[in-house]
């Protein structure tokens, strides 16, 4: 008896193994990069890059074929895509999806869906915003040893993991986006010509896009975004150039008073390094050091505060103060929160420590 | 599986299908742990918020109390729910007591393994031919059962050990998240915080087979202690995942999710594996096909003791249910009012012990004085 069902367990199980699809590179149409641009109110293009994989090793990077499709929803174009594939679209490696301008200015509520609904794809994987057209910059070819997935993804995450560039991928927006006082914001990529630059941050209420700001002041949004140790500053100390290499940066927020009239303190001390200077004359010791330091806070301190006005002005609050708030604070309500955050006073002191100078004197 | 003809009330298991007190750890921890971990934090944190962990620890004071009501109705009688059913309510009521704790223990089983075969459906293959792979793994689950008590209790050990390592991935959640969404602490009502043990307490469901597979346990009494050890690591393990959950996703995103676990596992990333839900899906069928064997075992266990058939006609007979209505169920929307159905029921017959506690304690009394 026993072994009777063991033997039919075994061919059972067996079956088993044909019952799924099997899967090889070569035979699907795998999308490592995608773009989406604005075509009008309710209609987007989407532009895919596939990697065309060789049945040998030995041909190094795989060129590439790229595909673009209108339609009303992302799922409608990825289907008008496949049309003109031979090869059935494989969405599981999604390296990155890029946004054009104007359709994040309309918001980007279903590809915001699609992204979280799908369980192929990975929660580590990076969205930005494009200045121009997405299928321009998924259709140039930059290098020869990397595709444009790999090229533009490399780019975003070594920016995040070595420069200036705070935190970012599908999880920290999806995470943003839904939660209580607080907003996503995005990298900006641009084409110029060979090659792509990061451009700025993109700042989003809800699911649209409302403020940008330029790369140069990506450094003073991440230290009061998060801790890092990377990253350069420069600054204009007595009419000349200073440099400051960040070497361990702590944002800790303070909520000062209850929750009817908030405020808040942003506490940031940054240890760095002096990596340039631009007289040569300046010797950098004592006396110096502590006034460049004070430099140092002074500016940062004045870009960072005009920096969180506008955000107040603009109603968006990217830096989460309001999600801060509901965790320190009892009694949290969201509507009369948005009613005080534009006038809730928000202070920023900054510490900065230089601690060596250098190999040069 | 024990062949040998019983009376119904005189209930003796012969040494050889003993289990040690031992492993009634792994027993009530297996039974615990099936499917809901996979999703009940978005539920938990519906009513409570993100103080819901606090109500996870409530749900398992509850259930520890629970437990040893149970154990002081196991040792007064020395039996199984059959006949503490029949010493208490006669022989005809209890018997249909019986068969409605029978039927509620399949109805667990058809929970865990549609719910789980839904998992595969939405994660891994949305064309899974679920009248073909639910032959396939009833089945295994059949041969499995057929090996009797022993065997389920070695299945418990290992689905325990194997699915251990997975707490280490919580590493990467913690990582990404932010540790002060669980503050302020206690910053809902405790109306809201019970409300939300009320659901909480649902994970914990399957201790209650206890009363079946109690005679089945060598020394039993020392086996209590063993019993509640595998309550509190349940809760421990249930009260980790929660807070992980909590510290990894926003409130408002939690509730987007429909399997928080398994959307925690989507971003451990190692070199050699990208998408690493995949795996732990697949590794999670050792929890559930262990859980899926014992429940199995204890609802077909029941009508044994009561008609003295043989218990692998039972198991074949509730495998084919189980069948049909595994393919019957086919929309996420059905399989959602099943496991409400089965919750429902879960947290009435968890009300029941102590309903049942009084009665035997009442009837107990009145024949001690007559």
């Amino acid at each position: 008896m026993k072994n009777n069902i063991s033997v039919m367990v075994i061919i059972g199980s067996m079956f088993l193994t044909g019952c799924a699809e099997t899967y090889s590179v070569e035979e699907r149409a795998v999308i490592r990069i995608a773009g989406y641009d604005f075509v009008d109110e309710d209609r987007l293009k989407a532009t895919v890059a596939i990697p065309q994989y060789g049945r040998d090793e030995s041909s190094g990077t795989p060129t590439e074929k790229y595909q673009s499709a209108v339609d009303h929803s992302v799922k409608e174009a990825h289907e008008n895509i496949q049309r003109k594939l031979s090869k059935p679209i494989s969405i599981g490696k999604l390296e990155i999806s890029l946004f054009n301008e104007e359709l994040t200015k309309n918001g980007l509520k279903n590809i915001i869906d699609f992204l979280g609904r799908d369980p192929k794809i990975g929660r580590n994987s990076l969205l930005s915003v494009v200045k121009g057209e997405t299928q321009g910059l998924i259709e140039a070819k930059y290098s020869e040893s990397e595709t444009t997935s790999k090229y533009i993804a490399g780019l975003i995450k070594q920016n995040i993991n070595k420069s200036n560039f705070p935190e970012t991928n599908l999880h920290k927006f999806l995470y943003a986006y839904y939660a209580d006082g607080m907003d996503p914001f995005l990298p900006i990529i641009k084409r110029t010509d060979s090659q792509v630059e990061i451009d700025g941050i993109a700042f989003f209420d809800g699911a649209k896009m409302v403020h940008s700001i330029p790369y140069s002041e990506a450094f003073n949004f991440k230290i009061m975004k998060q801790d890092f140790n990377r990253g350069t500053k420069g600054i204009k100390y007595k009419e000349e150039r200073i440099v400051l290499e960040n070497i361990g940066s702590r944002v800790t927020y303070h909520v000062i008073d209850g929750i009817e009239h908030p405020r808040f303190l942003l506490d940031i001390k940054i240890k760095g390094f002096i990596n340039e200077v631009e007289n040569i004359n300046l010797k950098l010791k004592g006396s110096v050091i502590k006034s460049v330091e004070e430099d140092f806070e002074k500016t940062l301190q004045a870009q960072s505060i005009e920096m969180i006005k506008q955000f107040q002005e603009l109603k968006i609050d990217p830096l989460g103060l309001g999600n801060e708030l509901k965790n320190r604070r009892r009694n949290f309500d969201l509507k009369k929160w948005e009613g005080v955050y534009p006038t809730v006073p928000v202070d920023v002191k900054i510490d900065v420590e230089i601690i060596e100078t250098g190999i040069t004197s | 599986m024990n062949k040998k003809r019983q009376s119904k009330i005189d209930l003796h298991v012969p040494e050889n299908l003993l289990v040690t007190p031992f492993f009634v750890f792994f027993l009530i921890h297996a039974m615990q742990l099936g499917v809901g971990i996979l999703s009940f934090e978005t539920y938990i944190a519906r009513d409570a918020g993100y103080d819901a962990w606090i109500s996870l620890l409530i749900a398992g004071a509850a259930i520890h109390l629970l437990l040893w009501i149970v154990y002081n109705i196991l040792q007064s009688s020395k039996g199984d729910i059959v006949s503490i059913h029949e010493e208490t309510f006669g022989k005809y009521i209890g018997g249909f007591l019986s068969i409605i704790f029978s039927l509620y223990v399949l109805l667990l089983t058809l929970t865990v393994l549609r719910t789980f075969i839904e998992v595969i459906q939405t994660w891994v293959f949305p064309q899974l031919n679920v009248w073909f792979f639910t032959l396939a793994l009833l089945l295994l689950i059949y041969y499995l059962v057929a090996g009797g008590f022993r065997m389920i209790t070695g299945l418990c050990l290992i689905s325990v050990l194997l699915a251990l390592p997975l707490l280490w991935l919580k590493f990467f959640p913690i990582q990404a998240g932010d540790i002060n969404n669980v503050f302020p602490i206690i910053d809902h009502t405790l109306v809201e915080l019970l409300s939300s043990a009320k659901t909480s307490i649902l994970g914990f469901l399957g201790f209650e087979l206890l009363l079946v597979f109690y005679p089945f346990i060598k020394n039993p009494e020392k086996s209590k202690k063993w019993a509640h050890y595998g309550v509190f690591f349940t809760t421990i393990i249930y009260v980790i995942s929660a807070i992980t959950a909590f510290i990894y996703f926003s409130e408002k995103q939690l509730d987007q999710v429909n399997w928080a676990t398994i959307s925690l596992w989507k971003i451990v990333e190692f070199p050699f594996v990208e998408r690493f839900e995949f795996i732990g899906i697949a590794l999670w069928l050792y929890v559930v096909i262990p859980n899926i064997c014992f429940s199995l075992w204890a609802a077909s266990r029941i009508p044994k003791r009561l008609f003295n058939i043989r218990q692998t006609y039972m198991v074949g007979g509730y495998c084919l249910i189980l069948y049909v209505a595994t393919i019957m169920l086919d929309e996420r929307q059905q399989i959602k009012e099943l496991n409400d159905i089965a919750n429902m029921i879960g947290f009435y017959v968890l009300m029941y012990i102590p309903v049942l506690f009084l009665f035997k304690k009442a009837r107990d009394k009145v024949r001690d004085t007559n």
